[in-house]
């Protein structure tokens, strides 16, 4: 099971979109105990997005879960909630907003290069120029541009102070 | 000073206010954290770690309103500190050594100072052997106090303890020691009528006062008390002495219980959080006598602690009685019948001042003691209006004169020496029958010429410094009762015994010519041993003078 919680925790990079998630799950385990003629399938394609849909819809056939196991499905929703909640936020400030390619892209590179499951909460910053800053654990790194240019402006003036005490030869 | 983008810059961490209460924030992050580290907020604020859990740090947050949720948090890897430096002498500043007045021209001391120290060991200290005088009467004649005690000021609201701190603030200060008022909690009015008093008698110089109102941040008000002792110890270190008062420490106990109970620490006994005895006694035992580089100094510090319908039986008044050399406690009856200040010496204690005593005030505190007991078993039993003799009468008439001595006004102090002198003046029976309104006047008159006359100084001084016991005071003053009614300048009330010695010493009869062996004696003690030998064989070969 915990395969297809990985293939549907894939579709999750940023924090809204685990906030979403969320809700959506929250709204299937509401209607879940309702007597409706809406089918297992059509409340998932309802409620969720299509990529987390399929990806749900695949496990439950992989593991013959249907309507009428209740427990089960609330069960697997259950843990799929706690494993969201076992993803640690990675804070990116960006002085753009990324496209849902390059979110793809970052996600696919914490795939690979980290073990933990990681996702982003993205934060817009126009001061930065560019580059990002990056907040995870309380641990913070500014690698944006307006760092390195101040470093570099202030340098600079420093020098310049030193110059101008230097003794006249 | 660094701001928060510096310190983030240097440290490399941040974290994030996760719940905000009023003084306290819990902060997510900043993994490296350690206890009583100080972190900035981005707004500008500072805050102290109290405890870290796993997930969040918990902080006291040293400013007025809750923090935002979200705000930004940076760790500075420093613990407090304050400045502390001469510059604060005679300015009234916050815990953090700044002027409460925000537009005063100040100059804010460089060296800076750890608040949250430990206190010295036995090695660092010294036997308190010097005497702390109040200038209070019935203090120091029946309360005695040393330099470098902890005594508690103890009593209901109202019964005069602020005055009777005053009093002591203003003495000392004359004595050249360096005072630090602390006021935690207080209203503004209050502390400006402290101001006030001091600047009247022309003392502010030698004062500082550090003040934590009732509208600042809880925060603040929890960590006055440490800041003021900080500030002492500075001075103590540079070899002065230092008298330090804490107006009050209930209070100062109830904030931090409203702190902890904010905090969910678990409720002890009346709700007070368990570390209560902790919190007081790390900073009380940073009080005493010491061993510096420069020379023996010592802190004196005076808690005050306010009971509430003279019960002494609180958990706080109780817990800081175990922690301190002694109290002196503030009687609410006596406050009522008229006594001024109303300290109860029976209910009073001190385990260190007796030891700093001279033989002379040993001997009059024993023979007050005794005699204020007595007196307090006879007026039970006059109250019943049972007839009672002569000598009865003569306690309840002496005792009179005695309690009216003590009373003394809030903006009066008066020296240790003179205070022996008049004592015993009124020991000797001088104004037994004189009202006490004429006893009160001529006293002052006694004591302002003391203040004022140098000869008269100079002999009250010689008389005490012989003195080795109140008898003994009492045959001087007895034998040269002229001599000080003249240098005094008043017309002592009529009296018998008074009269009939003043009148001896007035007309003295002339001593007759010494004979015999008296002539003999009086050679000898006059002249060399030789014309002494002489003259004792000269004697002794007169036949006749052999024969009778």
């Amino acid at each position: 099971m915990n395969t297809y919680f990985t293939k549907i925790l894939r579709h999750i990079k940023t924090t809204s979109d685990a906030d979403t998630l969320l809700s959506q799950i929250d709204q299937v385990l509401e209607n879940l105990y309702q007597v409706t003629s809406v089918s297992l399938n059509e409340l998932l394609d309802q409620n969720l997005s299509t990529e987390v849909a399929t990806e749900i819809k695949n496990a439950f056939h992989e593991h013959g879960l249907s309507w009428e196991h209740h427990e089960e499905v609330k069960s697997f929703f259950i843990n799929l909630k706690l494993e969201l909640a076992k993803c640690k936020v990675i804070t990116l400030t960006l002085a753009y907003h990324p496209t849902e390619k390059h979110l793809k892209r970052l996600k696919m590179w914490t795939e690979k290069n980290l073990t933990t499951s990681f996702i982003f909460e993205i934060e817009h910053d126009e001061s930065i120029i560019a580059g990002a800053i990056i907040i995870l654990n309380g641990q913070y790194l500014d690698l944006s541009v307006k760092r390195k240019l101040d470093a570099y402006f202030a340098a600079q003036t420093d020098s310049k102070q030193t110059s101008n005490n230097t003794p006249y030869l | 000073m660094n701001t928060f983008a510096d310190y983030l810059k240097e440290i490399g961490e941040i974290g994030f206010v996760e719940e905000s209460l009023p003084s306290l924030a819990y902060v997510s992050g900043i993994p490296k954290a350690h206890p009583s580290e100080i972190i900035l907020f981005e707004t500008g604020e500072m805050g102290q770690i109290l405890t870290l859990s796993e997930e969040k740090a918990e902080i006291l947050v040293f400013a007025k309103y809750p923090i935002r949720v979200g705000t930004r948090v940076v760790r500075t890897n420093k613990i407090l500190e304050i400045p502390v430096g001469k510059e604060v002498i005679g300015e009234i500043i916050d815990p953090f050594c700044n002027p409460v007045e925000k537009f005063k021209e100040y100059k804010k001391p460089t060296e800076v100072r750890i608040v949250d120290l430990a206190a010295p060991g036995i090695t660092d200290r010294q036997k308190i052997d010097y005497s702390f005088e109040t200038g209070v009467t019935i203090v120091d004649m029946l309360v005695p106090l040393g330099r470098g005690q902890r005594e508690l000021i103890l009593g209901d609201r109202k019964t005069g303890k602020t005055n009777f701190l005053l009093q002591t603030l203003l003495y000392q200060a004359r004595l050249g020691t360096l005072c630090i008022y602390a006021a935690i909690g207080k209203k503004k009015s209050d502390v400006k009528k402290v101001e006030e008093y001091f600047l009247k008698y022309k003392v502010m110089d030698k004062i500082i006062i550090m003040v934590a109102g009732a509208e600042d941040p809880t925060s603040l008000i929890y960590i006055t008390p440490y800041c003021a002792m900080t500030l002492a110890e500075y001075f103590k270190d540079q070899g002065q002495n230092v008298l330090l008062v804490l107006d009050d420490l209930t209070t100062h106990a109830k904030f931090y219980r409203e702190i902890s109970l904010l905090g969910r620490k678990f409720p002890g006994r009346n709700a007070y959080p368990a570390d209560i005895f902790y919190t007081h006694a790390k900073l009380l035992e940073r009080a005493g006598n010491f061993k510096t580089e420069k020379g023996q100094a010592a802190i004196t510090c005076l808690p005050v602690v306010e009971t509430i319908q003279g019960d002494i039986t609180g958990y706080i008044q109780t817990n800081i009685m175990s922690m301190t050399d002694g109290h002196i406690y503030f009687d609410t009856d006596l406050f009522t019948k008229g006594r001024r200040p109303a300290v109860n010496p029976f209910l009073s204690v001190t385990r260190v001042g007796r030891q700093t005593q001279t033989d002379l005030e040993r001997t009059i505190t024993r023979e007050l003691i005794s005699f204020l007991t007595l007196r307090e078993k006879i007026e039970n039993f006059a109250h019943f209006g049972a007839e009672v003799n002569a000598s009865i009468k003569e306690v309840l008439v002496t005792g009179e004169k005695v309690i009216a001595f003590f009373d003394q006004s809030a903006e009066r102090v008066i020296a240790g020496n003179i205070q022996l002198f008049v004592f015993t003046m009124v020991w000797f029976g001088i104004w037994r029958n004189a009202t006490i309104p004429e006893m009160d006047k001529q006293t002052e008159i006694i004591i302002n010429t003391y203040e004022a006359n140098e000869k008269f100084h100079k002999l009250v001084e010689e008389y005490i410094a012989k003195a080795d016991s109140l008898n003994t005071l009492l045959g001087m003053i007895r034998d040269n009762l002229l001599l000080i009614v003249n240098m005094v300048g008043i017309k002592l009330p009529p009296n018998p015994m008074v009269e009939a010695l003043l009148v001896r010493q007035a007309n003295p009869l002339p001593t007759p010519p010494a004979t015999g062996l008296n002539a003999l004696t009086k050679a000898a003690s006059t002249t060399s041993p030789q014309t002494a030998l002489n003259a004792v064989t000269n004697q002794l070969n007169k036949p006749e003078e052999r024969k009778n």
